[in-house]
This record gives structure tokens, C-alpha cells and sequence, in this order.
């Protein structure tokens, strides 16, 4: 018995989904909706969320403040590191993993002290899906409230 | 219910995986580091644009599915779907038995979607490619009234 929330495939407004329900069913698997609407109150999962997602939000600020840490240390090594600690200029969007070739490139060519400032800004880093693990479970070793799918 | 009926009980939903530092009132939760010498240009918000999609399930017996992560792409064309393989490295993996005899560890699955979400396609394949193999041999359509290794 699957108990699942009504999304893609599970309503039968598509032949393929009542196919579907029926080569499950002829397997043993009976697939059944929750109520609508019901928020929380009879879906165990969405229990569950309430609890891992504000856990993975803090492992997000978590792993953002380690990669901040982290850059401070490349940027005082590479003696880049003067001003000591600026306030990132750039409120553009980020891109992925996938990287953006424009991202280095400055709004406004030649400006010299956006650009220094931003080179040493301490706070330019990226989330990516790369870290999407570290957000879910944390870092082999963390204790166990450090690990929201744990 | 018997308690060798909650292997056979599963429970399903989706939840999406924001990778940003917003907090829930908005604006940046991250710490701000600021210098006294520069004028404070407000703080920096880590996100994605990427949407991704966390899909979690577990039995009655409180064992866990294997996660279902499915990642966006801006790829328009599927053949073009591709995401970086060391995301596999860290995501998490379940070790349970599903009522087989033996637990076994079984690692999460990821899928590529043009908008990172659930679809008819992928909810199907996620039924048939890995929920019902963790069954494998253990799924019958008509119910097992006296298992066999069940003595009254």
C-alpha cells in the first residue's frame, strides 16, 4: 500500500496514470491519495518535513558560512586580503556549477575599485547542487543534529 | 496490524530543497561581516536559481526509501539533461530491509528535469526502476493471508 499526496501521475485525469494504477495493481501495489487540502494533519511526511526543513536550512547557513571561512583563508594566502574583510558589491544572481562566463565581467567596465573590492569581497560564494548533500546530511563525522536526513 | 504487515506500508511525498540562506521572513540569515570603513551595502543573500526536488518515503515498520533527488536543468532538449556525478558522493544512502531477509544499503537516485519537479514519467519509472525491485519477490496481488512462516 502506497499512501502518497495527489500530484503527477497519481491523479486519473490521464490514461497513462490509469494504466499505471492498474499494472501496480496486478503487482500487488495499491497506490492511494490522502485527503486534500488536509495540510499536515494525516500526512505523516509533511510531519516529518516541518522538522527537516528548517534542519536543512541551518545546514545551508551552515555550509555558506564554511565556504565564507574558507575564502577568507584562500584570500589571506594569496595576500589579497587588504581591505581585510569587505562587503560584497555584486546583488546579481548566481549561477550553478554549470558556471557563468559573464560573472566575472563588472556592469560597469574599468571600474577598478568595484572591481578590487569584489575580488576580495569575502562573501562571494554560491550555493550549487554540489552542496545539495552537505544541506540534506551534513559532513561524515558531524553528530547526529547536524544531519537532518540522519 | 500484524507486525508483518508494516514492511508492506509505504508513505510518499515531495518537498522542495531550497539552497539559499533566506530565512522564512525573507533577507539573509547568513552572519554580516562588515568593515567600518565601507559603507554597508546591505547583506549578501546566497541562493539558486535552481529548483530541486527531494522525494522521501518510508514504511510503517519507520524504515527509509531511498531519497529521489530531481535536479533542474536548463537544457530545453532531454539528451542535453547532465548534472555534475560528484553530487552522488554525498548524498545520503539507506541501509533497510524492506522485508527481505537481509538488510541491504541502498544509495539515493537522481533525476534531471527541465524544472526540477515531479512528473508523470518520472513518478511512474520511480514505481516500477526502484520502489518495486526493493520488493522484488516480496510483492503478490492477491494478499498473503498465512505466510509460511507464520505458524498459528
Amino acid at each position: 500500500m502506497v499512501k502518497t499526496d495527489a500530484g503527477p501521475g497519481r491523479l486519473a485525469k490521464e490514461a497513462d496514470s490509469i494504466e499505471f494504477w492498474e499494472e501496480m495493481a496486478n503487482m500487488g501495489v495499491y497506490i492511494i491519495l490522502s485527503l486534500p487540502n488536509g495540510t499536515e494533519c494525516q500526512a505523516e511526511l509533511d510531519q516529518m518535513f516541518s522538522d527537516f526543513q528548517p534542519k536543512c536550512k541551518r545546514s545551508a547557513i551552515r555550509i555558506v558560512g564554511m565556504k565564507i571561512k574558507s575564502r577568507l583563508e584562500e584570500l589571506k594566502r594569496a595576500g589579497a586580503a587588504a581591505p581585510p574583510i569587505s562587503v560584497d558589491s555584486d546583488s546579481g544572481s548566481s549561477n550553478e556549477e554549470s558556471g557563468d562566463e559573464n560573472d566575472d565581467k563588472l556592469s560597469v567596465v574599468g571600474d577598478v575599485a568595484t572591481a578590487a573590492r569584489r575580488e576580495s569581497s569575502i562573501t562571494k560564494v554560491k550555493l550549487s547542487n554540489l552542496d545539495l548533500g552537505h544541506v540534506v546530511n551534513g559532513f561524515p563525522g558531524d553528530p547526529v543534529e547536524l544531519r537532518p536526513f540522519d | 496490524m500484524h507486525p508483518d504487515d508494516v514492511d508492506w506500508f509505504v508513505t510518499l511525498d515531495e518537498t522542495h530543497h531550497e539552497l539559499t540562506t533566506r530565512g522564512n521572513k525573507g533577507g539573509s540569515t547568513t552572519r554580516r561581516y562588515a568593515n567600518a570603513s565601507f559603507a554597508r551595502l546591505g547583506d549578501r543573500l546566497v541562493e539558486t536559481t535552481s529548483h530541486t526536488t527531494g522525494v522521501y518515503g518510508f514504511t510503517l515498520r519507520g524504515e527509509c526509501l531511498p531519497p529521489l533527488y530531481i535536479l533542474s536543468s536548463s537544457a530545453t532538449i532531454e539528451d542535453n539533461y547532465k548534472f555534475d556525478a560528484r553530487i552522488c558522493e554525498t548524498l545520503p544512502s539507506v541501509v533497510a530491509s524492506y522485508g527481505q531477509e537481509l538488510p541491504s544499503t541502498h544509495p539515493s537516485r537522481i533525476a534531471v528535469r527541465r524544472k526540477g519537479s515531479m512528473d508523470t514519467c518520472l513518478w511512474h519509472d520511480l514505481h516500477r526502476q526502484v520502489y518495486c525491485k526493493l520488493y522484488e519477490g516480496k510483492l503478490a496481488p492477491e494478499p498473503v493471508v498465512t505466510p509460511k512462516h507464520v505458524s498459528y
